[in-house]
């Protein structure tokens, strides 16, 4: 091991002996270069993000002084706070009912002979090139006091008149957000079905295992990482999107994500906004670094 | 060879992939349906159905403004974010690279933040550095958005090209310009391609981002959002029917280009 290493070493020596100043320099200016343009359209921002968060409003001007009082807002005032746990459960609840329907689906999508596997995948994808205002106007329609699922369960009997509680509810929220983030949810769990090697499911039946006894053992535990994904995913974008709760919701769709949009609007508080979405920020890298923390653990 | 059990499974399985695909497609069924029949007291009259909505899309002059705003920024916001990438990729995956992992963390953020993050942070710089909003910071916002997208297929190509590529073409007298130009450059046309398709049909419809950035001149998305109050007129459905009917056409071409070149390594 030792003598393979000697050689390396003094060759990495060299190597390094070789960068006078000036290449080094230039280096670093190749590197400013290139790095210039994304910093300053996505670094800059994030951090007047941040910077704007500490500020507050006075007289409808923004006074740059740093000031914790919009995370205090955030943490004292029952209102916010309230907004913020029912929107945490609301979208825990759109990511369930994707993942209720995403695994049968992803799990059938995997099962079927490899020349249809990959049409029959895309066919699932293929709704997420729809225009996302169009899917929501369509939710709408069907939704609604004289939509089509209201005049469909009047001409079958089920109801004898039309039924308001479809559209402006919680569960219209959950339903529209799941319809839209569906395809979100198979494809991660469906790539990692994938990446289950073949040999483990001949393995486990050649050892007498029947086909439950497998997929509880060796396929569920192994596709565990993709559910984990699709489930963040999901919530994120959940978490994120301020327009179909306001669209199908109603009075019901007051979320965390429309509190943030309206300190941009009406109320025009942006440092409280910017505090508001620190917080969503927060959120969403502490989930998507538990879920990566989680899926290289797995691999090992 | 399958047990009931299995059989059973298979079945529900299937039934509820077809109940996805079912309530996934009703949209733009349901569009469909409603820009071919004219609706008579909340139910569409099936008797009266014509095609004459699309016939009348030249009047709508709002529409198709929109529209052509939208088409304007997504190619911009394509063809800027596409050089952006090949820049970026090609740097990062050169030897001499440093501060690969800022790079990645910068390019991927917008990507991986809901759209509501990005679109307020760059709000809130424009308003710092007293920018109006109009359609070029649209064009800004989906090309921060959307370069993650060029990016990762680029890249993950160049990461797959074989050394021995580089040091064939070394050993038959090749420079490095040479190299890059002949053997480098053709691998990348289609990762830059396909990337370039989900960039424009992702910025065609960018909603969440955009209502951020967009100022007097807005795009389709945020025009459509605008009319859904008053409901979408017969003329409205036939335009986005045509447009879905495109974006689908893009994203099939996309997976056919994907399928075709991903067999190659």
């Amino acid at each position: 091991m030792i003598s393979t290493a000697a050689p390396n070493e003094s060759a990495k020596q060299t190597w390094s002996g070789i960068y006078t100043t000036r290449a080094r320099a230039a280096r670093a200016g190749l590197f400013v270069l290139v790095a210039l343009v994304p910093s300053v359209l996505v670094l800059l921002p994030t951090l007047t993000f941040v910077a704007n968060s500490f500020f507050v409003v006075d007289n409808g001007e923004i006074v740059k002084t740093f000031t914790l009082s919009n995370y205090a807002t955030f943490f004292r005032d029952a209102e916010y706070w309230n907004v913020f746990i029912n929107t945490l459960w609301l979208c825990f609840q759109v990511a369930l009912a994707s993942l209720i329907l995403a695994y049968p689906i992803a799990w059938f999508i995997w099962r079927l002979p490899e020349r249809y596997r990959y049409g029959l995948l895309f066919l699932i994808i293929l709704p997420l090139f729809m225009s996302y205002v169009v899917k929501l106007f369509a939710i709408r329609s069907i939704l609604g006091l004289d939509g089509f699922l209201n005049q469909f369960l009047v001409f079958t009997g089920f109801i004898d008149r039309p039924y308001m509680a479809f559209l402006f509810s919680r569960n219209a929220i959950i339903a529209a957000q799941t319809i839209m983030f569906l395809p979100y949810m198979v494809l991660p769990i469906f790539l990692n079905l994938e990446r289950i090697p073949p040999s483990l499911i001949q393995a486990s039946s050649d050892l007498g295992a029947s086909a439950g006894t497998t997929f509880r053992h060796i396929v569920l535990p192994l596709s565990l990482p993709g559910v984990a994904g699709g489930l963040v995913f999901v919530f994120i974008m959940s978490l994120g999107d301020y327009i179909t709760p306001q669209m199908v919701g109603g009075m019901t769709g007051h979320t965390f994500g429309r509190v943030v949009w309206s300190q941009f609007g009406v109320t025009y508080d942006w440092p409280l906004g910017a505090a508001f979405g620190v917080v969503l920020v927060l959120i969403c890298t502490t989930l998507v670094a538990g879920v990566g923390l989680l899926s290289r653990q797995r691999r090992i | 060879m399958l047990t009931t059990t299995e059989r059973v499974a298979i079945v529900l399985a299937g039934a509820v992939f077809a109940f996805g695909i079912a309530v996934t497609f009703a949209p733009i069924a349901i569009t469909l349906m409603l820009s071919i029949f004219p609706l008579q007291a909340g139910t569409p009259d099936f008797h009266a159905g014509s095609f004459d909505a699309y016939w009348a899309l030249g009047n709508e002059r709002d529409l198709l403004e929109a529209l052509v705003n939208s088409i304007v920024v997504g190619g911009a916001a394509t063809v800027i974010s596409a050089i952006l990438a090949i820049v970026l990729a090609l740097y990062v995956d050169s030897r001499r690279a440093i501060g690969r992992p800022f790079l990645e963390a910068v390019i991927y953020l917008p990507f991986i933040m809901p759209p509501i993050i990005t679109g307020l942070a760059l709000l809130l710089f424009l308003s710092a550095t007293h920018v109006e909003r109009s359609l070029i910071t649209v064009v800004v916002g989906h090309v921060v958005l959307v370069e993650a997208v060029t990016y990762r297929l680029v890249s993950t190509r160049l990461g797959n090209l074989p050394l021995s590529l580089y040091e064939a073409s070394a050993d038959l007298g090749a420079s490095s310009v040479q190299t890059f130009r002949h053997i480098v450059l053709p691998q990348l046309y289609a990762p830059l391609i396909v990337g370039m398709m989900l960039s424009f049909t992702i910025s065609f419809d960018e909603t969440l981002l955009t209502l951020f950035l967009a100022g007097a001149n807005t795009t389709l998305p945020l025009t459509l959002l605008a009319m859904m109050r008053v409901g979408f007129s017969m003329d409205i459905n036939a335009l986005v029917v045509l447009v879905i009917a495109t974006t689908i056409l893009i994203a099939c071409l996309a997976a056919a280009i994907f399928r075709k070149t991903a067999m190659r390594f």
